[in-house]
């Protein structure tokens, strides 16, 4: 019964939400309605419960007291709890609040992502090498996309621009349809899979 | 010579990155810009919006991507201003709505009046499942908004049940949940035209959703921000970062034509120095 009542309940939500994605019946409607609410509230407790799981991490760090490890997890848990209770106590638009987010959390996380450039410019210099026929078209893909994408480009040679736009219109549009047709088809293969029972890995376990 | 190139200090190439981004954001080259088709695309549909249609702008984006989005978000929320279009917002990244929030203040919105000619609906958690709840039913989904209104009350949601009644969804997106997924529970089964600003690096994924129509416009990061700024006759951090990005385009390809340069210059003495 451990198995079967949660492959069974599956099975029935995932036919009541194929079903009323192809009938307009208000029932169906209200029904899957009713499910995609259970959907965000589930999602929205995931949250609370990851936060009360990164806190005992995070705690048990800072009890070891081990190098510097436990000055990361303090700042990490003090600047959480504390921007959490400022935006319930003064709302997530006051000014203080508002403040932090744009001050401190947008630029430190755009300055972590904004310096992948760096290491990307590091590893071409290293690693973009021409080993053989591959990477040399490989390499004048690249070479003619990334000129062909900026206005320096079109002033070095006009037709950059044309052959940037076939690239990626022609070859990259062509594998790109067919990864995203091939990902459909997967898509619906493993969503009968579950339905039907086979595969189980959700439940825990082996999938057998 | 080319031993000592190939163990060239990392921080001599992040230097001169640097300085080839930096350089021209402080003193322009001025280089121009192109407008790509996508773009031209998106800007005419917004132009054929009627006045007092409601756009839903959906921040599906971490302060990450953020940094590459910020200037196509303010072009097409000054668009959206000029044309006298209604914006709800929302974001189902949790970092949405701030962001949000930040946008409407760096944009003509922030002349505009809240809860009438904007408004910023909040944060629902549960990805593709909560865009598909979202789209069925609006004010059910956020009861309250951002700034703890009752969002039925405010003037800017009339009319508004379901995303079947706004004339275009508008993601500006860095990732999951994001354009496939508006087009599966929005676009395609409730023909409504979407819309996307996105991050360089998605953009070969999306070329097929623009091709096939599911897409009405892009604005393909900073180069697409800059064409729908020069479209809309103003200068904004598009244009001026094209420049920059010009030039640092330049300087990776020279690092990696000197790279290749020093690949077979090492090869060649290897190959010598082992025949001898």
């Amino acid at each position: 019964m451990r198995r079967e009542l949660p492959v069974a309940l599956a099975f029935a939500v995932g036919v009541l939400m194929i079903v009323s994605f192809f009938f307009t019946s208000e029932p169906l409607v209200e029904a899957a309605k009713t499910v995609q609410n259970w959907g965000v509230i589930i999602a929205a407790f995931a949250l609370g419960l990851a936060s009360v799981n990164l806190i005992q991490i995070h705690a048990r760090r800072i009890i070891r007291g081990k190098g510097l490890d436990w000055l990361y997890s303090g700042a990490l848990i003090f600047s959480m709890i504390g921007i959490a209770l400022l935006g319930i106590v003064r709302g997530p638009t006051h000014r203080t609040y508002q403040f932090w987010f744009d001050a401190l959390f947008v630029p430190g996380q755009a300055t972590v992502y904004a310096m992948t450039g760096f290491f990307i410019a590091s590893a071409a210099y290293r690693a973009f090498r021409v080993r053989n026929l591959d990477a040399a078209i490989l390499l004048l893909s690249a070479a003619v996309l990334m000129l062909g994408n900026v206005p320096i480009g079109e002033k070095i040679w006009s037709q950059f621009p044309v052959i940037g736009d076939w690239l990626m219109n022609i070859p990259n549009l062509a594998g790109q349809r067919g990864m995203l047709i091939g990902a459909g088809i997967g898509g619906i293969a493993s969503g009968l899979r579950v339905l039907l029972g086979i595969e189980k890995s959700y439940l825990g376990g082996s999938s057998s | 010579m080319f031993e000592k190139l190939a163990r060239m200090d990392r921080r001599i190439i992040y230097a001169v990155v640097f300085l080839s981004l930096s350089i021209p954001l402080i003193w322009p080259i001025g280089l121009g810009v192109t407008v790509g088709p996508e773009t031209k695309e998106l800007y005419n549909t917004v132009e054929s919006l009627a006045p007092g249609s409601a756009v839903i702008l959906s921040m599906d984006t971490s302060p990450g991507g953020y940094g590459e989005l910020a200037s196509g978000a303010a072009a097409l929320l000054n668009h959206l201003s000029r044309q006298g279009i209604r914006v709800i917002g929302m974001g189902f990244f949790d970092t949405g709505p701030s962001l949000l929030e930040t946008a409407f203040g760096g944009s003509d919105f922030k002349n505009k009046q809240y809860g009438t000619d904007y408004v910023n609906l909040g944060y629902l958690a549960g990805s593709e499942t909560a865009i598909a709840r979202m789209a069925k039913d609006i004010p059910g989904s956020f009861p309250r908004d951002y700034r703890g209104n009752l969002t039925p009350e405010l003037p800017a949601m009339e009319g508004i049940s379901s995303a079947q009644d706004v004339a275009l969804v508008i993601t500006i997106s860095s990732g999951t949940p994001g354009v496939p997924e508006w087009i599966r529970q929005v676009g395609d089964p409730m023909g409504v035209p979407i819309a996307t600003a996105i991050v360089a690096v998605n953009v070969p994924n999306m070329t097929p959703y623009m091709q096939s129509g599911q897409l009405s416009g892009m604005i393909p990061s900073m180069k697409g921000a800059a064409g729908y700024e020069s479209l809309m006759g103003t200068s904004g951090l598009g244009i001026r970062g094209m420049d920059a990005q010009s030039i640092s385009h330049l300087t990776i390809l020279a690092l990696v034509l000197l790279g290749n340069v020093v690949y077979l210059g090492t090869k060649s003495g290897a190959s010598r120095g082992g025949g001898r």
